[in-house]
């Protein structure tokens, strides 16, 4: 069975944030028939696109004990919905109604709980560091 | 008999339990503004709050340890008590 990395996954995500910037090129006009639609088409996937990362992204965290395996996961989750926004943000006023302003709204949501995440992540590296003081926490089997 | 009785902790096992879901809740939802992670959040950084305050800062041996600390331990306790 094919094995597959988080990179090759959030690679293949960030080609449909590619293919919204093609779409944009390729409608200029929201206003020409069939642009919004299409357009609106290609939005629906990013979002999915940023979703889906994400819940993978949660999924392998809960599944690895390594921390610094987990930071790269949300750093490169954070990286996918930066680029994302990046494209977004400079098309979201020309077609306004196509969903953009919408999912600008939600990457920046998705991004700020990779950004958090991520902080935290880093906080618990450097409390591994320190040691625990004998009696504060219960002696775990 | 409880499971605290041999945990030995100042913070118990329990209390330990408990946060370790409220932290998986929130932490880990699918969806991440959702009302469930909110809700687990708050709750998390409230009992974190009240384990420090009401155990922590009265005892003479842990007095200096902050909140943040309890967070992280709690995170990486995770996969021993959930």
């Amino acid at each position: 069975m094919p094995c597959i990395e988080f990179s090759d996954i959030v690679r293949s995500n960030e080609h449909q944030v590619d293919l919204l910037t093609e779409m944009a090129a390729r409608h200029p006009d929201p206003e020409s028939p069939g642009a919004c639609q299409a357009f609106s088409r290609q939005v629906r996937m990013v979002e999915s696109v940023v979703v889906g990362t994400y819940v993978i992204a949660v999924e392998a965290a809960r599944k690895s004990d390594d921390l610094l395996q987990i930071a790269a996961l949300w750093k490169s989750t954070g990286q996918l919905c930066d680029k994302a926004l990046g494209v977004v943000s400079e098309l979201k006023d020309r077609y306004l109604y196509c969903g953009t302003p919408e999912l600008y709204d939600r990457l920046l949501d998705y991004r700020n709980a990779c950004s958090s995440r991520y902080d935290r992540v880093n906080e618990e590296i450097l409390c591994q560091t320190m040691p625990t003081p004998e009696g504060l926490f219960p002696i775990l089997s | 008999m409880s499971d605290d009785a041999d945990a030995g902790g100042l913070v118990s096992h329990s209390e330990l339990k408990s946060l370790a879901e409220l932290f998986d809740a929130a932490e880990n939802a699918l969806e991440p503004d959702s009302q469930e992670a909110r809700s687990a959040q708050v709750e998390f950084d409230t009992a974190v709050e009240f384990i420090y305050d009401e155990k922590i800062t009265r005892h003479p041996k842990f007095a200096l340890r902050g909140p943040t600390s309890i967070q992280s331990e709690t995170a990486n306790t995770l996969p021993s008590v959930s």
